[in-house]
């Protein structure tokens, strides 16, 4: 522990930031599954609580990170862990860092991915919806909610965008990505729902990638360290990125925004020139497409920033961004209260060139999300 | 200790009173405002050092990390600790610092996190508010 006497306001001047900033990737979290208690079946209680289930989407046995995934500095007075405390976010990110509206995602939403009970699965998710409107988007108009549904059940995860789309605070679907490929015409119907809301799709790593039985795998096997699998978390977002553009989701639903968070930006600059020159060559199975493929990203899909590339030069990280039409597709994201937070006030101004600062920060977001941004 | 380390040798008016010897816990920060400046003073078994509470990384408050030692080059697979070398971690991104230069550990980045000269007298430790200056033998 530090012993504060006196703090220095270094790490939040934000004056270069002239615009409200929409943070479209922080973590809420609950300490203990227990907190989920009111809102589940006797059924569901039973079958979590008398085995204590963990609310971990990441492997611990098989991937620890050495110092933990989360910032050091983020435990607040009630020791619950990092994330845990709505009041202690408020005060420690989202006042000082002048946030205005920031994108909730419960990542712990994953650890249902490997779960054989099905309906459990969903009554879970259902209860951490409630939980985190009530104990979040109640506490703050600032905290947005991206609600949980399951991969594997279209229609508890259609009922449930029909029950919770109008609630004040919900802004987003967030889908815990299971080892489906995300286009499917068996999603679709989650599609069609969170299209005629409003709501767009929102995937984010939950930590079980490459280690969670049923959660992604990654290519070339089985990695064995943190840094060498934090390295690959890439891998998942092209594959979401070539199937739903390859399986024609925006051509059925040209309407939906769907948001890969955390994945990176970079490397898309490359997925969109091979799949416009995949589309350029054949005509056979590709002749199903309406568009071609890079008209489909810059309309329907959006990026993060976190963790935003630090090349030698930042020149070399704003060419990729005129690739990608960063313009129209990246929003900012912090990924606060996790390890490798990205700083609003760097990521805002140096980092990026002065013409996208307001459209990555605030505008892009504000469009995307709609009245459900809360500004 | 380093040819850094052994100077100054007097209390000027650069200096600022931070407390007794006693009121430091091992390796765990006091943080204060000197000159303007948020500044961590911590005891270690090397001895005291004093940074600027900012990681040059992205800005954290570097004195809610932790302190101590690092794992050094080694072979692959093979993690060998050792506490020759004292580092600040930041609590946002684990960038490592060592407590006697300011250095990036591992030379990460050419850039440095602030020092600060430390003085302890009759059981009294005194920081000098500005930046440290690098005595050389």
């Amino acid at each position: 522990m530090t012993a504060i006497i006196e703090t220095g306001a270094e790490a939040t001047d934000r004056s270069d930031i002239d615009f409200p900033v929409i943070d479209c990737d922080v973590h809420p979290m609950f300490g203990g599954v227990q907190v989920l208690r009111p809102y589940l079946s006797p059924r569901v209680q039973r079958r979590i609580f008398g085995q204590e289930i963990s609310p971990v989407t990441r492997d611990p046995n098989r991937i620890p990170h050495p110092t933990s995934g989360l910032r050091l500095d983020a435990v607040g007075p009630d020791q619950g862990p990092p994330g845990s405390n709505a009041e202690f976010s408020l005060q420690q990110w989202i006042i000082p860092f002048g946030i205005s509206s920031s994108v909730l995602i419960p990542i712990q939403a994953g650890s249902i991915l490997p779960w054989g009970d099905e309906q459990a699965g969903v009554e879970y998710l259902a209860a951490l919806n409630r939980y985190f409107i009530s104990e979040w988007c109640e506490f703050d108009s600032r905290y947005r909610l991206a609600i949980s549904v399951s991969p594997y059940n279209m229609k508890s995860a259609v009922q449930e965008i029909e029950e919770l789309a109008d609630v004040p605070g919900v802004c987003a679907v967030f889908v815990p990505h299971a080892a489906v490929a995300m286009g499917r015409s068996q999603l679709f119907p989650m599609y069609e729902a969170a299209e005629r809301h409003g709501l767009p799709v929102l995937l984010h790593p939950t930590g079980g990638e490459g280690n969670l039985r049923d959660a992604p795998w990654l290519a070339g096997g089985l990695p064995d360290t943190y840094p060498e699998r934090h390295s690959m978390l890439l891998q998942p977002g092209q594959a979401i990125l070539a199937s739903v553009i390859f399986g024609g989701v925006f051509d059925h639903f040209p309407k939906l925004k769907v948001l890969l968070v955390e994945y990176g930006i970079t490397w898309a600059a490359s997925m969109i020139a091979r799949m416009d020159k995949a589309w350029e060559l054949g005509d056979g199975e590709l002749s199903g497409l309406l568009r071609k493929p890079s008209e489909y990203v810059f309309d329907n899909i959006r990026f993060t920033t976190q963790p935003l590339d630090e090349p030698p030069k930042r020149e070399m990280l704003w060419d990729i961004l005129e690739m990608v039409h960063a313009e129209r597709t990246v929003m900012f994201s912090s990924d606060y209260p996790h390890w490798d937070n990205d700083n609003p006030r760097l990521t805002l101004s140096t980092r990026l060139p002065r013409h996208l600062r307001r459209r990555i920060g605030f505008e892009t977001a504000r469009e995307t999300f709609g009245a459900r941004a809360g500004l | 200790m380093t040819a850094e380390q052994a100077l100054p040798t007097a209390v000027d008016d650069r200096f600022h009173h931070v407390g007794a010897v006693t009121d430091f816990d091992e390796n765990t920060f006091r943080v204060y405002l000197l000159d303007g400046r948020s500044v961590g003073v911590v005891k270690t078994k090397a001895g005291f050092f004093a940074v600027n509470n900012t990681c040059p990384h992205q800005g954290a408050a570097i004195c809610e990390g932790r302190v101590g030692g690092t794992m050094t080059a080694s072979d692959p697979h093979q993690y060998a600790y050792s506490e020759d070398v004292l580092v600040a971690v930041c609590p946002w991104h684990r960038w490592e610092w060592e407590l006697a230069t300011g250095r990036s550990y591992g030379q990460v980045t050419a850039r440095k996190l602030l020092t600060f000269e430390v003085l302890v007298q009759d059981g009294q430790v005194y920081v000098a508010g500005r930046k440290r200056r690098v005595h050389t033998a």
